[in-house]
Order: structure tokens, then sequence, then C-alpha cells
């Protein structure tokens, strides 16, 4: 993904600062302001829809990937539209009531442990400081589930925090029939290619550590691209891109059932 | 007054001096206008036929007659009543009430609080100069669970002794001023030493009693000391490889020592030693019992006792402890994939003896199961039958009724015989778009299906007061169990429901409609001898997420929920009949609901079940019991009131038409019971408070003169009130018939008629 590309995408959005004790940052897609009467009416539609339903409880448990902001210098804020994607997608395919909103997190703010699950992508230099690393590594051995996608020249990096991470534990890499790959929808030929970087096949690696996945880390596949808005990246068909979205939701239910 | 009604006929009854005398009428003052009003009307239209010459004189004195006639049928026709109130000379009566609880038996040898009292008696001393005071002689009792009646013989011999095991002041002084008989209580001499170690508080509940109350204490001064030990609530189960916690209290009074050795034995060997230390005149202690071998063990904690101790019954407390090999095996079904689910199950593997199997579905052709946290590749049908057989707790969650139908009947009847308990959780759709509302399964929710509507209201958890599942005990301390609690990260919201069903039981409520009816977050239902645990509201994993590890290297969510589902597992030992005991143990003298729980070869609860059980105590004598069928299904009970201390063993036996169904074993420890030593100083403070608040007054056994000044001795008399219809008044009857005569006399006499 080149620079020019990458600024198209954000371009169109409003980058909006969360103030007070948290320093997430959230991307809302510009909108048009819809007229008064059509903003009326479909407000009278959508009080008429609810008000025939029985009450449940649609806002609980809201799912929420917010993406890891990393220091270092490498670009963790690429891609905002992937996880609002896949949200938007988890919600439709799976029924499950999700937040489909771009958030980021540092590891080192207190909002961490809202949120099971991260997503970390990007290309280039990542750098964890040392008191992130151990709150990283707590928040994983709680339950935390972390999912690296390498959009391009972050292996070295990755691969070097993970050591600090878990010195004594190899990255795994996943075997075709791994269940990751046979979870909503079947990969018969393990991880896909989604973006190709420097011709080499995907690989899905992985740390287990007591007995659970921790840590997923994707190269040379870049799920995360297939995730964003249709038109970011012209290669990718509507086939490549429904691909991705299928792997990222065999990622996420895996994530969800360990 | 009284005489003039009495000439009238009127019967006054026992009313002999009057305070009061009203005219009422039945249909009121209105009534009496509006007949006047009806009837005047009509005498005028037959005046008005009066065609003679009248002198006035006449004219008015025909009016005048015509007129009170009139006034009296109106009167007459509202139903006029008098209203008599007078006083009732009554029979005055005093009570006297002596302890008769084991904490009188406290002091030396000779001089116990009872000898102290039983010297006001002598040479009827106190008899006497109440019956001087006030001519009554007073009617006797002695008190301490229950109020018993005495003989003027038995004071006179003071035939009390100091052996009731809890003192009950409150219903004690109720009983007997809640049953004065024909007569007026002057008041209730009480005899104690104002310990009371049962029922209501006396200073919450004599205070409304509108008799005045006399306390008479023994006086003297008391030179004992005594050291004690208690374990309010000791555990009956422990769990092969873990650790039971058991919390205890000592207390000491009139010695000096700060600390003391609490010895601990293990079937009558030496297990460990452990140091209680004092703050105040109290202290706790805790000790920790490693479960590492399976067995029925009895501990025994004891504590020195000194010379000249006050009583050396209170200084070991015992307790059984049952160590079982676990095997929790949980099956979750979810219908959707959940934080909830994963953290849960995450926190259960922290046990090592627990095994896990989670189906969650993805679409309605696509589901996924985990094993041991190893999530499996997806299939088109799960496959819950044969993860139920082996399961002990089933957990549902947001799973559609449709795909676990076949397998409710399974649920129930392993629910009601008691192999599977049910964790039930709130997914994101309500139970009645599940399908729940109507189904076989609808019978097992401790709420009604009639309304639920979600409150997407933030709360927190609200554990009041001390709990008594140890699951919902996760620190030492009551009150920081319950803070502990109320800080759990806030849920986001909870189901509301129609209603509670009958015999559920709210475990946890929350901060969401506070006031005196907040809604609950966690229920419990019971199912014949299953148990299901219901809640409401959530998502709970972020207390999972934030607190497992915490600083304190105690994982508390790991720990309730893994507790919480041993709990539910609730094992039994026998497949068909089972014995429940309220606790391991028991109270020499004290009746113990013992429960037996029967079921059929196919697990199904029976009623009709002939049941029997055996006890044998230590000294191997045998007592045999008859089981009354209770109410619930399969459930079966008999009140045991052992008489000896020690081992019991229970032994059950069921039988149903002729046909043996099984038999079950269970022990139980029976200790003398302690609470009349727990506090064993004069409760002074307590008896001062409720004779000043009841208009009585306190004072010591030496000294009596002051209580019988203060007795009010005028006769008594109590207010009366009765009715009187004046219809049945042979006055206004004649006063009827002479007013006609009266006109009809002078119209003759005028010449008028």
């Amino acid at each position: 993904m080149n620079k020019n590309n990458r600024k198209a995408v954000i371009e169109p959005m409003q980058w909006v600062e969360m103030t007070g004790q948290t320093e997430t940052v959230r991307f809302v897609p510009a909108q048009r302001t819809p007229s008064l009467p059509f903003s009326f009416c479909i407000m009278i539609l959508a009080i008429l829809l609810l008000s025939v339903q029985p009450a449940g409880a649609q806002d609980f448990d809201r799912l929420v990937i917010p993406r890891i902001k990393y220091g270092g210098g490498g670009d963790w804020y690429v891609g905002p539209t992937a996880m609002p994607n896949l949200l938007r997608q988890a919600n439709e395919r799976l029924g499950l009531p999700v937040q489909a909103e771009n958030v980021a997190v540092s590891v080192s703010d207190q909002e961490l442990y809202r949120y099971p699950m991260l997503f970390m992508t990007g290309h280039g230099q990542i750098k964890f400081k040392d008191q992130e690393i151990n709150t990283l590594l707590t928040w994983l051995d709680n339950g935390g589930f972390l999912w690296i996608n390498d959009s391009y020249g972050m292996e070295k990096y990755v691969k070097r925090e993970i050591r600090r991470l878990y010195p004594d534990i190899d990255l795994v890499a996943l075997p075709k029939d791994h269940a990751i790959f046979n979870q909503l929808y079947e990969f018969p030929d393990g991880l896909p290619k989604i973006h190709e970087h420097d011709g080499r096949p995907p690989v899905a690696y992985a740390i287990f550590d007591k007995g659970r996945m921790k840590i997923l880390y994707l190269l040379e596949s870049d799920v995360g691209d297939g995730l964003e808005d249709a038109g970011v990246h012209p290669a990718d068909t509507p086939e490549i891109r429904e691909k991705a979205m299928q792997m990222a939701l065999n990622i996420l239910i895996y994530a969800m059932n360990q | 007054m009284r005489s003039i009604l009495t000439l009238l006929g009127f019967d006054l009854g026992p009313i002999r001096s009057l305070d009061s005398l009203d005219l009422a009428l039945s249909w009121g003052w209105a009534g009496l206008v509006l007949t006047l009003l009806a009837l005047m009307p009509l005498s005028w239209f037959l005046y008005r036929f009066e065609d003679r010459q009248v002198s006035r004189r006449d004219r008015l004195a025909l009016l005048g007659l015509r007129a009170t006639f009139i006034f009296l049928v109106a009167l007459l026709l509202c139903g006029p009543v008098l209203l008599v109130s007078g006083w009732v000379p009554q029979k005055n009566k005093i009570a006297v009430m002596v302890d008769g609880s084991r904490s009188m038996s406290i002091g030396s040898e000779g001089d116990t609080r009872l000898d102290r009292i039983a010297k006001v008696f002598s040479q009827k001393k106190l008899l006497d100069r109440l019956q001087e005071k006030t001519g009554i002689m007073p009617d006797l009792f002695s008190f301490a669970e229950n109020v018993s009646p005495l003989s003027l013989q038995e004071i006179e011999q003071f035939n009390v002794k100091a052996a009731g095991n809890q003192t009950d002041i409150s219903a004690a002084a109720r009983n007997v001023a809640g049953n004065p008989g024909d007569g007026s209580l002057l008041g209730l001499v009480m005899l104690t030493d104002g310990v009371s170690t049962a029922g209501e508080n006396p200073a919450i509940a004599l205070p409304n009693l509108r008799t005045p109350i006399y306390f008479v204490g023994p006086g003297g001064v008391e030179k004992g000391v005594d050291l004690a030990i208690s374990i309010p609530k000791p555990p009956a189960t422990g769990y092969l490889n873990s650790n039971v916690r058991v919390r205890g209290e000592i207390s000491r009074y009139g010695n000096t020592a700060d600390s003391l050795k609490i010895t601990v034995t293990r079937d009558g060997k030496p297990f460990t030693e452990i140091d209680g230390v004092f703050t105040g005149n109290r202290g706790n202690f805790a000790l920790n019992i490693p479960c590492d071998e399976e067995g029925s063990y009895r501990f025994e904690l004891a504590i020195p006792e000194l010379p000249g101790e006050i009583t050396s019954e209170n200084n070991r407390v015992s307790f059984l402890l049952k160590v079982v090999r676990e095997r929790l095996n949980i099956l979750a079904i979810s219908g959707e994939p959940s934080w909830d689910t994963k953290f849960i199950l995450n926190a259960v593997l922290t046990d090592p003896n627990a095994r896990m199997v989670a189906w969650t579905r993805l679409k309605d052709d696509r589901w996924v199961c985990n094993r041991e946290l190893k999530p499996q590749a997806g299939v088109r049908q799960p496959d819950f039958a044969t993860d139920l057989k082996d399961a002990d707790v089933l957990l549902l969650r947001g799973v559609s009724y449709n795909f676990i139908r076949s397998l409710a009947p399974e649920i129930v009847r392993r629910l009601e015989s008691g192999n599977l308990g049910l964790l039930w959780l709130p997914g994101f759709s309500t139970l009645t778009s599940l399908g729940y509302a109507g189904s076989e399964l609808e019978s097992l929710l401790p709420v009604k299906l009639d309304r639920e509507e979600w409150r997407g209201t933030p709360g927190n958890m609200v554990l009041a007061g001390e709990t008594s599942y140890n699951f919902l005990k996760l620190t030492d301390d009551p009150v920081e169990n319950g803070e502990f609690f109320a800080t759990l990260p806030k849920f986001e919201g909870l189901f509301e429901f129609s209603a509670i069903k009958p015999g559920a039981e709210i475990l946890v409520s929350s901060t969401v409609r506070s006031g005196p009816d907040p809604l609950p977050f966690m229920l419990r239902s019971r199912a014949g001898q299953g148990n299901v645990i219901f809640v409401t509201g959530g998502p709970l994993w972020p207390a999972g997420f934030r607190l497992v590890p915490s600083d304190r290297g105690f994982a508390p969510y790991a720990a309730l929920m893994v507790n919480m589902l041993k709990w539910l597992a609730n094992r039994r030992e026998d497949a068909n009949v089972s014995i429940e005991l309220p606790a391991s143990r028991g109270y020499a003298g004290q009746p113990l609901n013992v429960k037996v729980w029967v079921s059929d070869a196919r697990h199904q609860l029976q009623s009709g079940a002939q049941v029997s059980i055996e006890i044998e105590n230590e000294k191997s004598e045998k007592t045999s019991l008859s089981c009354i069928e209770t109410s619930e299904k399969g459930c079966y009970e008999a009140s045991l009131v052992p008489a000896y201390r020690g081992l019991h063993k229970i032994q059950a036996k069921a039988r149903y038409q002729g046909n043996d169904l099984g038999s079950a074993n269970a022990e139980l420890i029976v200790e003398a019971p302690t609470a009349e030593f727990e506090n064993p100083q004069v409760n002074l403070d307590l008896m001062k408070q409720i004779a000043s608040e009841t208009a009585g007054i306190y004072c010591n056994a030496d000294d009596i003169e002051p209580l019988v000044s203060a007795i009010d001795a005028v006769p008594g008399q109590k207010l009366e009130s009765r009715i009187i219809d004046l219809r049945d008044s042979w006055v206004l009857l004649v006063l009827l018939l002479l007013l006609p005569l009266a006109e009809w006399y002078w119209r003759r006499v005028r010449g008028l008629s």
C-alpha cells in the first residue's frame, strides 16, 4: 500500500479526539446531514420497528475491536475502515451486537481492559516500552487476544516484540487443518492470500501459552487490507475481499471461543 | 344515671360507673333531617282539610302533638342507639418469671446466679411482700427457650434448674403478657441475668409491650473467668486437592491473656496449632485445611481450660469435613459467541479437576465446539446429547429452545434427581423470543416470563448481609465481602421480569431501581434436588478480565465461578436415596430437620414411599424415626432431637410398594449448645433499658424493696362500651301510643272530631 492510497482513505474521514482520561481516538465517516423531513420519517419508522419487537438487549455487551496505538514510528492508524467493516459483518452474519467504530487504544491506557481483543497493523517499526510489555503480558494472561496483521515490513519488529513478551515461547506456524481455518468458513488451504507483497506464501503464526492461543500474527496475507472499503485497494476484487472477511470472522469466532 | 338507665329497661352489663353517654343514629343525623322533610309535607297536606273554625290555642296544641309524633316516628325510623362507655372492675394479676437457662449456672459453687435468685424466694420473701402490697398471689413461671408454669410448692422448694439451652426473653415476656386470662396484669417480674440468646432482640421487641416489666438481677460480684471458641458456620464438604478455609471466633471473660493457642486435632490425632489473638474481649482466627485425601474427618479445635473457669463446655468445638474427589464436567450451550462464556470457561479451567465442553451456534447450520479451551472445526449438527450425559452442570446462554427441545425432558429429570445443575446466563434476546415461554424448561426458571424487559441501566451487584452460600463468600469478612461485590465492574443492564416465582431466592441484588424493591441480579430456584442459578444481567466478563489475577494473588472471579459451578453440581452418593442435613453439626436437645430425597430406578422423584431413618450415637444406642412426606415431590422429613454429644451415624431407608428403593448414610456431629456462655456477663444495660421503657424498674436480688414500692397496687378496671338500641325501649313505645291518643282526646273534648 502506498502513501497516496492511504491518504485517499483518511481524507474523507473526520478525526475525533476523545478527551479526558483516555487517549482513545476514533475515525467517524464524514456524512452529509440528512434533511429534516427525511430524518423525521426515519425516526418514526425506527420507533415503529422497535415497538413491535420484544424488549431485548440489543445494546448489551457490544463488540469493539480497537487497534493498538503503538510507538516506534510505524503507521498504526492504517486501514481505518477495516475493523468497522468486520464488526458490521459480525453483526449481520453472526447477530452480535457491535459498536462498528474505528477505535484506537494505547497499551498504557487504563481503558485497555475494556477490550478482550485487540488488532494491530501497519508498515514498519514497532516499539513497546518496558512498562507496556508488562501491561500487555498481564492483559494477555488475563484472557486477552492480540491479532497482528502485517501490512508490510513489520516482521522483524513484530518478532522482536513478541520475543520480549514471551522469551521462552516460540511462534508456531498454524497447519492448514487448524481449527481457526474451519470455524464459520472453511479454508482447506489454510490462510488465504489477500495481498501480494514479496511473493512469499502466507503464514499464520501463533503464540500458545497455557493451552490458549494468545497472539495470532498473519504474515504475507494482509487480511486487514482486504477488510477495507471497496475501492481503497483497486486490486482487491469482491471475491478477495469476501475471502478476507471470512478469514477475519473465523479469527474473531476463534478468539471468542478459547 | 346508671340507675335511671336500668329503670328504663336498658341492660348495662358489667359496667359499674358511666364514663360517657352518646346518642347516635344508624342513618346518621342527615337521615333524620331527610325523613322529617319527607313527613312534614304529608302532615301539612292532611291539615288542609281542617275546615272548622279552630282557636289559636287548639291549633297550637294539635300542631305540637302532631309535630312531636312525627319527630318521634322519624327518629325511630333512623335507628337511634345509645353509646354507653363505663368502667368494669378487673381482677389484678402479677407474673413472676424465673430464668432457668444454663447461663444462670454461671458463678462459683454454691453461689451461682440461680442460687442468688433463689434467696429472693426464701421464706416467701418476694411473694409475701408482693401479696402484702397488692393483695394478690403472683402467678409463677420459669422460662428459657419456652415458658412453663410453676407451682407455689416448686418455688418454696426452689425446684428450678439452670438447664435451658437458650433464653428467649422476648418470647417469654410476650407469652405471659399476651395471655393474662381473666384479669389485668399489673406487671411482669423477671428474675434473670438478661442474657437472651434466641428470638428477637428484647431491646427492640419489649418496649412495645404495654405491661411494666420489673427486672431482678442476680447481683453479687462474679469472679469467674471464661474462654470460649466457636465456629459459626463450619464447612461440610471439601474437594480433593483444594483447601478449605475455616473461620472462627474466640472470646474471653475476666481473663487477661492477650492470646492463646488453638489446638487442632483430626480424628483425635494432632493436626496443627494456630494462634488466636484477642482484640478487646474477642478475636477471630482462620484455619486452612488442605484436602489431600478423600474421606470423612472429624476436626476438633480446643483452647486451654483455665482454673475456676465458668464453664469448660465452650472450650472446644468440632465439625465434620467430608473430602470428596471432585469431577466437575460442564456443558455450555450458547446461541452466539460471547465473551461471557469464554471468560467463565477460562475461569473454570483454573481448577485442575474441571472438564469443559462448549457448543456455540454460529449459524443455524453451523456450530463450533470447544473442548478444554481448544476450539474444534465447525460442524453442521451439534451433538449435545452425548456431552449432556457426562455433564454435572449445564450452562445455557442465548440458545433457542428449538435446539435443545429434545434434551429438555432429560435436563429436567436429571435436575430433579440432583445429578445436574443449571446456570442460566442472559443473552442478547429475551427468553420468550428464544421460545422458552410455555416450554418444559420454563418451570425451572425462578422468574415468570409474562413480562420480560431489558433495562439498559448500568449497575452494581449488591450482596446484602452475610450470605449463607459459600460460593458467594470470597473474603472472610462479610462486610468486606459485600464491598467486594459492590466494587465489581458495573454491568450494562439486566432483564426485568413480571415476578419472581414462589420459592425462588434472590442471591445477589442490584442497584438498578434503588429503593425498597431493587431488581435482582442473581436468583436461585430449586427443581427437586437440583439447583438453578439464573443471572438476569451482564456482562460478567469484565470482572474476570480485570480481576484475574489480581494484586492480592487471589482470583476472586475464578473462585466465584468455580465454587458456584461446584455447588450447582450438587453430586450425591446414592442415586435413589439421599440425606440432606441443614448442617453437619447439631446441638444436643435442639431439634434438627433431616430431609430424605427418594427417587425410583429411573431417577424420577418418588411420592408415596415409606421412609425411615435410624440414628446411632457414640454409645451405639439406636433410635428409629419415620419420615413424613413433604409438599416437595420425593422429599421426606423427620425431626431429630439428639440427646447426647458426639458423632451420630444416620441411615435412611426407603421402600415403595414393598420394594426396597435404597438407602443412604450421613454423619452428624452433635455438640452441647454453648450459646448461653458466649456472653457470660450479666446484661445489666439491657434490663435497665427495658425496665425504663416499660415503666418498670431494675433491682438486685439482695434488695427487692424498690420493686415492691414501684408496683402499682390500684385495683384494676377497664373501660368497656355497650350499644343500646332505643327501639327496644318500652318508654318510646308508650310515647308512640300516647301522642295519637292525646290528640284524639283533645279533639274529642274540643268538639273537633
